[in-house]
C-alpha cells in the first residue's frame, strides 16, 4: 500500500510541469440545444406515433368515417329503398365461392331458388324488405357517428363549463354543484337517457339531447378536479391580479391546460354514446323504424338470428370496431399526454 | 364512524327522495294519458282516473306517492291491472339480483386472476393476450354478445337452454357469461395496473430479499395489496351490470327488473317505470354507501369522503 503510493508519487515527479494543460471547455457548446424543442403537444403526437394499436384505431376510425360520410353523396343503393322480390337474400360477391359470401344460407343457394337474375348481388344481403344492407349499414354507421359525436360534443361543452364554474367559484357554489352531481350520478345513466326519451317526441334530436344531458357528469368531475388545481398556479394569480376577467381566465389559461384531459375524455364518451344509440334502438325508443342506425340494424337482425344470421354478423363487426377503436385510440392518447399514467 | 354512517343514510334518503320527485313530475310532463285506448268513454275514463287517483289535484298526488314509496307502496300498475308495482317488482327482483351477483363474483374473480397474471408475466405473449381479451370485454356491447352466445352456444350447440327461466342454474349461465364480460374487463385492466405498481414497491423486495420464492411475495403480499383498490370500481361496475341487465334479460327472456323496465317503457307503464327507477337508484346508492364503508374497514388510510368536511 504505502510502496504504490510512493511509486506513484516518484511518477508524477518525474513528469514535467508542462506537459499539463487546462482542458478548453466550449461554453456555448455546453449549453447548444441538440434536438428541437418539443411543445408539450409535439411530444404528445411523438409518443402516440409510438403506440401501434392507437395508430392503427386511428386510421381504422379514419376508413370507416369516410365510408358512412361518403355514402351521403354515394351509395350502392338507396339505404331505404324496398323491393320485396330481393328479400332475404344473403351475402353474394358476384361469382367468388366463399362459404357465407356465396349467396348460400341454411344450405340452400337463395339466389337460384329465388330466382334471381344472375348479375344481381348483394354484397351484405338483403333485409326481409329486400333493402340492400351494404347501404344500409353504410347510412346506419352514418347516423350512428352523427348521434355519437354531436351528442360528445354538447355533452363535453356541458360538463367543461360546469366543471370550470365549480372548482373556479368554490365555496357555496361547489358544494352545491357537487351535491347535485351526487344525486345525478345516482341514477344510472341508460335510466336518465331512458326516462328523457320518454318526455321528449322520439328522433334523431332527441336521442341526442338525451345521451348528451345524461354523459356530462365525468366531465363535469374530472374538469373541475383539475380546475382546483389549476386555480392555485402562478400564471393564474397573475392574470388575477392583472385584473383580467374570469370568463378571459377560463378561456385563455384553464381551458387551454384542461385540453389534454378533454381530448382523452372525449375518446371514451364517444363509444358510450355509440353503445346508448344502439341500445336504445336495440330496445325500439331510438331511431324511428325506417332509418337505420347500427341499432336498428342490430335489433332487426336479432329478431332473425336463427333464419338468417348473416344480417347480424356486419353490423356487429362494425360496432365492435368502432368501439375498440375509439376505447384503443383513448387508451393510447391518455398515455401519450399522461405518460406516467402508462406501465 | 357512526355518525358517517348515519349521515350518509341521510344523504341517501334525501337523494332518493329528490330522485323520485323528479321522476313524478317528469311523468306528469308527459303528454297522453295511459288511457287513450278510443274504446273507452267519457265516463270510463273518469272512472279509470279515480281509481289510479289522477282525479285529484297534483301536489295531492305528489303527496301521497312520497307517502306510499315511504310505505313501500309504488301505487298500481296501468298494464297488469289491479296489480301493485311493489309486488310486480317483489317477484322479478330474484332473478336480476341472482344473475348481478353471479355476474359480479365470476367477473371479478377472472379479472382479478387474468390481471395479476398479465402483470406478473408483464410484456409477454400473456400479457398481451390478456390485455387483448380485456380490451375486446370492453368493446363488444352487451347485447351483441349476448345475441351471439345464444345463437352459437345455445341454439347452434344446444349446451344451454335458449332462453326464459325455466331450467334453473343452466338458465342463468348464458345471460351470466354475457353479463359478466363488463366487469372482468374492467377489474382485469385495473388489477394489471395496480399489481404492477406493487410489484415494483419496496416490500416485495424485501419479500423475495428474505427468501420468499416469487410466488410466494406474490401470493402473500402482491395479490393482497392490489385487489384492495378493485374495491372502488365496484360502484361502477353495478351501473354495468344494471344497464347490461336490462338488454341481457330481454335477450334471453328472463323475468327480471331489467326485461320489466324496458317491457314498461313499451308499453307506457308510467308506475312501474317510476317504481323501478327509483329501485335502480335505492340499490346503486347502497352499493355505493356499502362500498365505501367497506374501503374505510380495509384501508384506513383512505379518510373518508365527507368526514372531512
Amino acid at each position: 500500500m504505502a510502496d504504490a503510493k510512493n511509486q506513484s508519487a516518484t511518477a508524477m515527479a518525474s513528469l514535467p510541469k508542462d506537459a499539463f494543460e487546462p482542458a478548453q471547455v466550449d461554453k456555448t457548446e455546453k449549453e447548444r440545444i441538440a434536438a428541437p424543442a418539443l411543445t408539450f403537444t409535439q411530444d404528445a403526437m411523438r409518443r402516440l406515433r409510438q403506440n401501434k394499436a392507437a395508430i392503427i384505431s386511428f386510421w381504422i376510425l379514419v376508413v370507416i368515417a369516410v365510408l358512412a360520410f361518403g355514402s351521403f353523396f354515394w351509395s350502392p343503393a338507396d339505404p331505404n329503398h324496398q323491393n320485396l322480390t330481393y328479400s332475404y337474400l344473403p351475402p353474394k360477391w358476384g361469382n367468388l365461392n366463399i362459404p357465407g359470401l356465396n349467396g348460400w344460407n341454411n344450405g340452400v343457394d337463395v339466389y337460384k331458388a329465388n330466382g334471381i337474375k344472375d348479375g344481381v348481388y348483394f354484397l351484405l344481403g338483403t333485409d326481409g324488405f329486400g333493402r340492400d344492407m351494404l347501404s344500409r349499414l353504410l347510412a346506419g354507421t352514418r347516423v350512428s357517428l352523427i348521434i355519437a359525436i354531436v351528442a360528445t360534443f354538447f355533452d363535453l361543452s356541458i360538463g367543461v363549463v360546469y366543471g370550470i364554474i365549480s372548482g373556479w367559484r368554490g365555496g357555496r357554489t361547489d358544494i352545491v354543484m357537487q351535491r347535485v352531481i351526487e344525486i345525478i350520478s345516482s341514477v344510472p345513466n341508460l335510466v336518465v337517457v331512458i326516462l328523457m326519451l320518454l318526455v321528449f317526441k322520439p328522433g334523431l334530436t332527441s336521442i341526442i339531447l338525451a345521451i348528451a344531458l345524461s354523459g356530462w357528469v365525468t366531465m363535469a368531475r374530472l374538469v373541475r378536479a383539475q380546475t382546483l388545481q389549476l386555480k392555485d398556479q402562478e400564471y393564474v394569480l397573475a392574470a388575477r391580479t392583472l385584473g383580467e376577467s374570469s370568463v378571459k381566465i377560463a378561456l385563455k389559461h384553464l381551458v387551454p391546460n384542461l385540453s389534454s384531459t378533454i381530448i382523452i375524455q372525449t375518446m371514451f364518451t364517444i363509444p358510450s354514446a355509440i353503445f346508448f344509440e344502439a341500445f336504445l334502438s336495440y330496445i325500439g325508443i331510438g331511431i324511428p323504424s325506417p332509418q337505420a342506425s347500427l341499432g336498428t340494424l342490430l335489433s332487426d337482425a336479432q329478431q332473425n338470428l336463427q333464419t338468417q344470421p348473416y344480417m347480424l354478423v356486419f353490423p356487429a363487426i362494425v360496432i365492435v370496431l368502432l368501439m375498440l377503436a375509439f376505447n384503443l385510440l383513448g387508451d393510447g392518447l391518455r398515455d401519450a399526454f399522461d405518460p406516467r399514467s402508462s406501465h | 364512524m357512526i355518525k358517517y354512517i348515519l349521515k350518509r343514510i341521510g344523504y341517501l334518503i334525501l337523494t332518493l327522495f329528490l330522485v323520485a320527485s323528479i321522476t313524478f313530475f317528469l311523468m306528469k310532463l308527459l303528454p297522453g294519458t295511459p288511457f287513450n285506448n278510443p274504446k273507452l268513454t267519457h265516463d270510463q275514463i273518469a272512472l279509470l282516473n279515480k281509481q289510479y287517483g289522477l282525479d285529484k289535484p297534483l301536489w295531492v298526488q305528489f303527496f301521497q306517492y312520497i307517502v306510499g314509496i315511504a310505505h313501500g307502496d309504488f301505487g298500481q300498475s296501468y298494464q297488469y291491472v289491479g296489480e301493485p308495482v311493489s309486488t310486480l317488482i317483489a317477484t322479478r327482483v330474484g332473478p336480476s339480483l341472482q344473475l348481478g351477483a353471479q355476474a359480479m363474483v365470476v367477473g371479478t374473480i377472472l379479472g382479478i386472476l387474468l390481471g395479476a397474471i398479465a402483470a406478473i408475466r408483464k410484456n409477454t405473449w400473456v400479457d398481451s393476450v390478456a390485455t387483448i381479451f380485456a380490451i375486446l370485454g370492453r368493446s363488444i356491447p352487451s347485447f351483441v354478445f349476448a345475441a351471439l352466445l345464444q345463437f352459437f352456444v345455445a341454439y347452434k350447440w344446444g349446451l344451454f337452454p335458449v332462453a326464459l327461466w325455466e331450467n334453473g342454474f343452466s338458465s342463468s349461465v348464458l345471460p351470466t357469461i354475457a353479463l359478466a364480460m363488463a366487469p372482468l374487463a374492467n377489474t382485469a385492466r385495473f388489477m394489471r395496473t395496480e399489481m404492477v405498481d406493487v410489484l415494483n414497491s419496496d416490500y416485495i423486495e424485501l419479500a423475495r430479499s428474505k427468501g420468499d420464492a416469487k410466488w410466494q411475495a406474490v401470493a402473500w403480499h402482491a395479490l393482497r395489496n392490489s385487489m384492495i383498490p378493485i374495491v372502488t370500481i365496484i360502484g361502477p361496475m353495478a351501473v354495468d351490470l344494471m344497464s347490461g341487465s336490462m338488454v341481457v334479460e330481454n335477450i334471453f327472456a328472463i323475468p327480471g327488473i331489467g326485461e320489466q323496465f324496458v317491457k314498461s317503457i313499451t308499453t307506457n307503464d308510467y308506475p312501474v317505470i317510476m317504481g323501478l327507477t327509483i329501485m335502480y337508484c335505492f340499490m346503486l346508492t347502497v352499493v355505493i354507501l356499502i362500498v365505501d364503508i367497506l374501503y374505510g374497514f380495509i384501508d384506513p388510510r383512505i379518510r373518508l369522503t365527507g368526514e372531512a368536511n
